[in-house]
């Protein structure tokens, strides 16, 4: 926004009353286990944060920009077995160029049936997803037998090894992605009517807006994205197993949901789901640190995330409230 | 005629803003008591807060004789005090029955399970008392009924035991004019069985229909207390309402000079709900459709403007077609359309003010970068220009008033300088003020010699800002009104379906 006029820290504070209440909880958290552990504040360990959330922060970006319409990707996870099990196992069999060239066109394509058939059928997002999902990784199975592909190539270890000024290669390539898709979100015509549908899809359609073909942009983006983050995780593994995605279908959508992402749609940013990213990364590592078997460590990511949506949803009504005051 | 209840020194915050000041009033048995004012100006509050909705932060209501510092729904329930809210509360997949009776503990054998037969029996009986008979049958789903019948339903649901107090919160605004019939012949069968009503409107006409006595609200406050009707007059009323004197609350209406043809619709049809509609609109010229409501009036007027699917007939913008177009396309030719329902199809509720002004702009922008900061002067000038009421401009569109909201809508196509204006119901549910704003803001474009039509279910409204009327009826034109030989009982024969 052109700022200066009517804008206050203030307003942009109100109006962002919720990135700032995760960040909050986020900085506390990071406080308290730099306080409980020597070791967590290590620029080695921050890096392994970023290392463990890296997949995952990756498929948040494009299932935030998937919610921000008011949809929700369950096949994201598949999607990413699939493109990523492919991928490998032509890197091997054939060769580096030919393996990532098909395994993004597969990702792309997968993501392409999804907001195909959403925007023919006209079904529920929920519905179609849950449908790709078990499809594709079906399909995984059924061409992998089920069998894992390792001792890769060594030029993705040299990939994942690379450093730039001394950050890794995955904590840049997670770092321009989510600065691309806010941009995207923020400053083009189809970030914009994402925001638009969301909010008020048939408002949308009376303003002329073609809903259903930009329903279709972030499924697509789903399956670009999914591939570049099974790309990050194979490298690093140097192994891909047939069920590496089937966790991240939720998690991508737990981080979105404590970032602020509204899944009725319209609502939320990238910042949010950054912030909820880290705060699921930090919270894993720094339980790990003290101590805290994992099985604990889920029962926490729940309570956190409900504590953190039924929070959110104090601060709206609040912020509808002090609205109406003025 | 004996008080049944008396509302004293009621004062009621919401936040920082004061929705009723020092309200004291009386309501009596076997009388129509109708509540008039402006949009925010405490009515819904206060019939709330009789009904125990709301709980009011200073003052008591006296029932008979006992005193209440405030009332809940259940206590409410208990005094037989009842109140039909502007708002539908109605579960859609339920039946009409379930709908109207499933809270009474007699619904239920032994409280476990749901006696439907009896439920049935109990709402035909309540049908037949206030002959009502053109409903589905009572196991009828509510999602199917019309919106009017939804709003009969609600109004039986409060009939469903015998009230002393009955408060109606603009009970007509859904309601074609059959209905609203039906509705008055009921208020009048209950104020005979000495059932004290109260009647929250908007439409001054009803209070001189069926008002005994009028309460006037401005601003959470009384300025006329308890007038009987008929020592008022409508005009009177709106002075009041509106904490000024309206010279002419329509304007002044020039007689433009008509240009050449706009819009053109030939035998145009959906296959549905319409069929064999043809007119023309001019440069200049403001052109009105009256028609009950489910008439078809907006199903045309989307169909025009390209939401809605043509079966036959053509639509020309100035000499040529445009019904092979996409919405886009016809909006980049020129048309425009502002629909009835501001929140489910006009706004981005979601967003702010400024999202929602550049909304069509935005759409039309070629190329893939925007930056909505790049609007920001031109959305001040709209702000300005229309005389929006707002906080700023990244201010949530929802936590604007009605007028207001409809006001951010307008400007979302006025910035686009389209040719031709469809407004569908452009001035339900605003306020007196922003009314008259909204006229001669219809008028000033008309003058600048854009093509209007405007889609009304206010037959005063129409007469006073049109220059011909069509009246729509059951999906055809049934005539076409000059300006000048326009009545509202010429008009209102038209609409009504013959039998």
């Amino acid at each position: 926004m052109k700022n200066g006029k009517n804008n206050t820290l203030k307003d942009i504070i109100r109006n962002n009353s919720i990135e700032f209440g995760v960040g909050v909880g986020l900085i506390i958290l990071f406080i308290v286990f730099s306080v409980a552990s020597p070791y967590f504040l290590k620029t080695n360990n921050l890096y392994n944060i970023l290392y463990q959330v890296s997949a995952i922060g990756i498929l948040a970006v494009a299932q935030t920009m998937v919610i921000l319409t008011g949809g929700i990707d369950l096949s994201i996870g598949s999607i990413f077995t699939l493109s990523g099990w492919l991928m490998c196992f032509l890197i091997k069999e054939i060769g580096f160029i030919e393996g990532m060239a098909i395994g993004l066109l597969v990702g792309l394509l997968c993501g392409a049936i999804n907001g195909f058939l959403i925007a023919v059928t006209r079904l529920e997002p929920f519905i179609i997803t849950l449908g790709t999902m078990s499809i594709f990784h079906g399909i995984v199975y059924i061409i992998s037998n089920s069998k894992a592909v390792s001792n890769l190539p060594i030029i993705l270890e040299t990939i994942d090894d690379y450093q730039l000024l001394g950050i890794p290669s995955y904590v840049i390539i997670l770092l321009i992605i989510f600065i691309l898709g806010q941009l995207f979100l923020f400053y083009t015509k189809t970030g914009r009517m994402i925001y638009a549908i969301g909010s008020n899809e048939l408002a949308a359609r009376f303003s002329g807006i073609p809903v259903h073909l930009y329903k279709m942009v972030p499924y697509v983006l789903v399956g670009l994205l999914s591939f570049v983050a099974v790309f990050i995780q194979s490298a690093h593994l140097m192994a891909i197993d047939a069920n590496a995605g089937t966790n991240l279908n939720l998690e991508s959508i737990t981080a979105v949901v404590i970032g602020g992402t509204s899944l009725l749609g319209g609502r939320g940013s990238l910042i949010g789901t950054a912030i909820g990213v880290l705060l699921i990364g930090v919270l894993g590592n720094g339980l790990n640190m003290m101590g805290v078997s994992s099985y604990w460590q889920r029962v926490v990511v729940g309570v956190i995330l409900i504590a953190a949506v039924a929070s959110q949803k104090i601060t709206i009504s609040a912020r509808g409230k002090f609205e109406e005051k003025k | 005629m004996e008080t049944i209840l008396q509302v004293k020194n009621i004062n009621k915050y919401f936040g920082g803003i004061h929705a009723l000041v020092d309200v004291d009033l009386a309501f009596k048995c076997g009388e129509v008591h109708c509540i008039v004012g402006e949009n925010g100006a405490g009515k819904s509050t206060l019939g709330k807060i009789i009904a125990g909705i709301h709980k009011s932060d200073t003052g008591e209501l006296v029932f008979k004789d006992a005193i209440y510092k405030e009332l809940t729904p259940a206590m409410a329930k208990e005094l037989k005090i009842a109140m039909v809210t502007q708002e539908l509360n109605l579960m859609p997949h339920l039946s009409i029955s379930e709908n109207i009776f499933m809270f009474e503990k007699d619904s239920y054998l032994n409280n476990v399970i749901i006696n439907r037969k009896l439920i049935n029996e109990k709402t035909n009986k309540l049908f037949e008392h206030f002959a009502l008979s053109n409903l589905p049958p009572v196991t009828t789903n509510v999602e199917n009924l019309t919106l009017a019948q939804q709003q009969i339903v609600e109004i039986m649901k409060a009939n469903s035991q015998k009230n002393n107090l009955l408060i109606f919160d603009e009970p007509t605004t859904t309601l074609s004019i059959g209905e609203v019939k039906q509705l008055f012949t009921l208020i009048r069968d209950l104020k005979q069985e000495k059932v004290s009503i109260v009647l929250i409107t908007h439409r001054l006409k009803e209070v001189f229909e069926i008002g005994d006595v009028v309460t006037v609200l401005c601003d959470g406050n009384i300025v006329k207390n308890r007038i009987p009707v008929k020592d008022t007059t409508e005009r009177e009323l709106v002075e009041w309402m509106v904490g000024r004197d309206i010279k002419d609350f329509f304007g002044k209406k020039e007689t433009l000079k008509i240009g050449k043809p706009v819009l053109e619709a030939k035998e145009l049809s959906d296959g549905d709900s319409f069929k064999d509609i043809s007119f023309t609109v001019h440069e200049n010229e403001i052109l009105g459709f009256a028609g009950l409501i489910g008439a078809g009036r907006t199903e045309i007027m989307e169909t025009i403007f390209g939401v809605r699917k043509q079966a036959s007939g053509e639509v020309l913008l100035n000499g040529k077609r445009i019904d092979h177009l996409s919405i886009k396309q016809r909006i980049k030719e020129g048309v425009s359309f502002v629909p009835e329902d501001r929140k489910g199809k006009g706004l981005a509720i979601k967003l702010p003010v400024n999202s929602n002004m550049n909304q069509v702009e935005m759409n039309l922008k070629d190329g893939l970068i925007v930056y909505e900061g790049q609007y920001w002067e031109k959305n001040e000038d709209m702000v300005k220009q229309l005389r929006i009421r707002l906080v700023n401009m990244l201010q949530n569109v929802t936590n604007l008033s009605g007028g207001n909201q409809q006001k951010v809508l307008l400007s979302k196509w006025l910035s686009q300088d389209p040719a031709i204006f469809i407004f569908d119901e452009p001035t339900r549910g605003i306020d007196v003020g922003t009314k008259t704003e909204i006229y001669a803001l219809i008028k000033k474009l008309a003058k600048q010699g854009k093509a209007i039509i405007m889609v009304s279910s206010e037959l005063q409204e129409l007469i006073a800002i049109c220059d011909r009327i069509v009246v729509i009826n059951e999906g055809r034109i049934t005539s076409v009104f000059d300006r000048n030989n326009a009545s509202e009982p010429k008009i209102l024969e038209k609409m009504i379906p013959a039998k």
